[in-house]
């Protein structure tokens, strides 16, 4: 069988999507509740504190650049434990394959169309990613180097527009409660951005066609979803101002809104609405991609995509079952996301980063490739 | 309340996949893959048919959210 290969481009522009795709419109909210009108700080300090672990990751995937992230732990951690913690890691992609057709139904049916049954709007997509990934890796991301330059564009468009209405007031006074309400949400943007990362370890060493340099595409992606989260915090600050900011659901969409050029460009929300709903798709695609492909690896199956259409049908259900309510949802996120991702996506990386280490190091590993 | 749109196409998409989806993998031997198959649309079925059937799901999330309770506390320091 001919094996795909990721270009590098390719490579930034899903690790971008993927960082970027769960958070961008909503996590102004959390991130200005703590840190106030420091909240853009923040999303500085997650990007250069965010760096090593993403590093880490990097570093584990060119020593072992023929395994993916679930035999990389098997090999590290050994095969009992490793299977234990790469069947965890690979919870965390199931759940999250079936949370964000919710946000897409719960933004669908808050913001623009309240009389649709969530379940319909959430069909709708899930049959699009489920197509995608049947499709396979190299379809879905040489579909996705377009997506993202469109959404990306969009985004900066509304930016640009949005410019006149900033009001630098909103900024000051600038550090009034110290550095700690920075640092604080920080934490929460990097659990938003940085941890899902993780995910391209299902395809960055195995499925890169370059292993050495697409290390740095990561990076770089990375940097790009921080740059882009920089900007939509910063501008829900300087436009909104922090108190409506926190106490919107969704800032960068609410933002939008306030477009207003002449009598021609109002009501040119839906710029947003539109490159968020391709950011979704593409880091639900990657979700799931993930999901079923360590679905397969953990149980040695040969081929994945026999479990693409029946995976779909429980992302289907339970995309409707996961959050009862918009309350329990924003209980959730914070008590329970910001955690459980850290966990996933900071500690088990840098745990066996220490522990490749303490067991060897390239010394040991080196001759195990084959086994 | 029951949902019979969405019961119907629950049971009608599972059927579909079987029929299209089987005789391959039989064929082909893939024995792992057919159990793997079986089990995760017998899942989806089975929670399909909870939800739309209006029985309440065993939620996932309330199951993360015990799992992290112990944490509450840390992540309240973080959020003043």
């Amino acid at each position: 069988m001919k094996k795909t290969k990721i270009t590098n481009r390719q490579m930034c522009f899903l690790t971008f999507g993927v960082s970027l795709g769960g958070s961008v419109l909503v996590v102004a909210a959390l991130m200005t509740s703590i840190a106030k009108q420091d909240a853009w700080l923040g999303a500085v300090a997650t990007v250069v504190l965010g760096l090593p672990v993403i590093w880490a990751l990097v570093f584990l995937g060119r020593r072992f650049p023929d395994k993916n992230y679930i035999e990389c732990l098997q090999t590290v951690w050994g095969r009992p434990v490793g299977t234990v913690v790469s069947g965890l890691s690979l919870y965390l992609w199931i759940t999250l394959s079936y949370h964000i057709p919710w946000y897409v139904g719960d933004f669908m049916t808050s913001q623009s169309m309240p009389e649709t049954p969530a379940y319909v709007i959430n069909l709708v997509f899930i049959a699009a990613v489920a197509i995608a990934v049947k499709y396979g890796l190299q379809a879905f991301s040489r579909a996705f180097e377009i997506f993202i330059l469109i959404s990306a564009s969009l985004f900066l468009l509304a930016t640009v527009l949005i410019l006149p209405n900033a009001k630098i007031e909103n900024l000051q006074p600038f550090l009034e409660n110290g550095l700690s309400p920075v640092f604080k949400s920080a934490f929460f943007l990097f659990a938003f951005i940085g941890c899902p990362v993780y995910t391209m370890m299902m395809i960055y060493p195995t499925e890169a066609e370059n292993p050495k340099s697409a290390g740095k595409s990561i990076l770089t992606g990375y940097l790009f979803s921080g740059v882009i989260s920089f900007l939509a915090i910063i501008l829900s600050i300087l436009v909104l101002g922090w108190q409506i900011t926190a106490n919107t659901r969704y800032p960068a969409y609410r933002l939008a809104k306030e477009i207003e050029l002449g009598v021609v460009f109002t009501r040119i929300e839906f710029i947003i609405f539109f490159s968020w709903i391709l950011t979704q798709f593409i880091i639900d695609t990657l979700l799931f991609y993930a999901a079923v492909k360590g679905i397969a690896q953990l149980f040695r199956l040969r081929d994945h995509k026999k479990l693409v259409l029946p995976f779909a049908l429980v992302v289907f259900v339970m995309s409707g079952v996961v959050f009862p309510d918009v309350l329990y949802q924003e209980n959730w996120i914070t008590f329970v996301w910001a955690p459980y991702a850290f966990l996933h996506g900071a500690v088990i990386p840098i745990l066996t980063l220490i522990l490749y280490f303490v067991r060897g190091g390239k010394k040991k590993f080196s001759n195990s490739h084959s086994s | 309340m029951v949902d019979w749109f969405f019961l119907i196409v629950t049971f009608a998409y599972g059927t579909v996949l079987c029929y299209f989806e089987l005789p391959s993998l039989i064929e082909q031997k893939q024995y792992r893959e057919l159990a793997a198959f079986i089990v995760i649309l017998a899942a989806g079925t089975f929670f399909g048919f909870m939800k739309f059937s209006g029985k309440t799901v065993p939620n996932p999330s309330d199951l993360m959210y015990w799992i992290f309770l112990p944490l509450k506390g840390v992540i309240q320091i973080l959020l003043e």
